[in-house]
């Protein structure tokens, strides 16, 4: 449920992305789940 | 147990995570697949708890829970065991041609090799998909009648 009580989109997803996050970031944080 | 179908794709964690968090190829390659009601994304509760683990550590608890949200409403579930490969058993239980992945090492031939010897999925990053995948080409390969274009909203 979002903030304003909607069920969440795709979209509503998406636009609370935060900035600067990158793919090598995201696999970075795959990588250390998975070797744990 | 059915042969792969070219209509469903799995995308591993990092490529669900990237759609969420960075958008680009990621983003692009799953509103091709969210945006057609005749294909099919596969996933199992082990990939989306480690897509959903990520945008935790990378975003926060709230958005992370709102994406498990639409993703698990997204995505056709399927089973396998704690010890897979979340993403390659999800796309050999699921039937899957298709294994969408950022990770260098799933797409090398050493390890299409390997995978080969127990299931039939073409593994490719987000990009090579983008530019190998014709939906209007798959479409009338599949079914009578002209394409008629993506039919669902992807970001619904």
């Amino acid at each position: 449920m979002t903030e304003t009580g909607d069920e969440p989109t795709w979209a509503s997803v998406f636009e609370r992305a935060p900035d600067g996050v990158t793919v090598s970031d995201v696999r970075d944080a795959l990588e250390t789940r998975r070797e744990e | 147990m059915s042969g792969p179908e070219y209509t469903r794709v799995v995308a591993d964690a990092d490529v669900l995570a990237a759609d969420a968090l960075v958008g680009g190829d990621a983003r692009a390659a799953l509103d091709v697949v969210r945006g057609h009601s005749w294909l099919t994304l596969v996933a199992s509760d082990h990939l989306l708890d480690d897509a959903a683990a990520i945008i935790t550590e990378l975003a926060d608890e709230s958005l992370a829970d709102d994406w498990r949200t639409v993703a698990a409403a997204t995505a056709e579930r399927v089973e396998h065991s704690a010890g897979d490969h979340p993403g390659l058993a999800s796309a050999h239980f699921g039937s899957a041609a298709q294994l969408l992945t950022f990770d260098p090492e799933l797409r090398s031939a050493r390890t299409g090799a390997a995978v080969k010897k127990f299931a039939d999925v073409s593994i490719k990053s987000p990009d090579a998909y983008l530019a190998t995948f014709d939906a209007e080409t798959v479409y009338e390969g599949l079914f009578d009648g002209a394409y008629p274009g993506p039919d669902r909203d992807p970001r619904a």
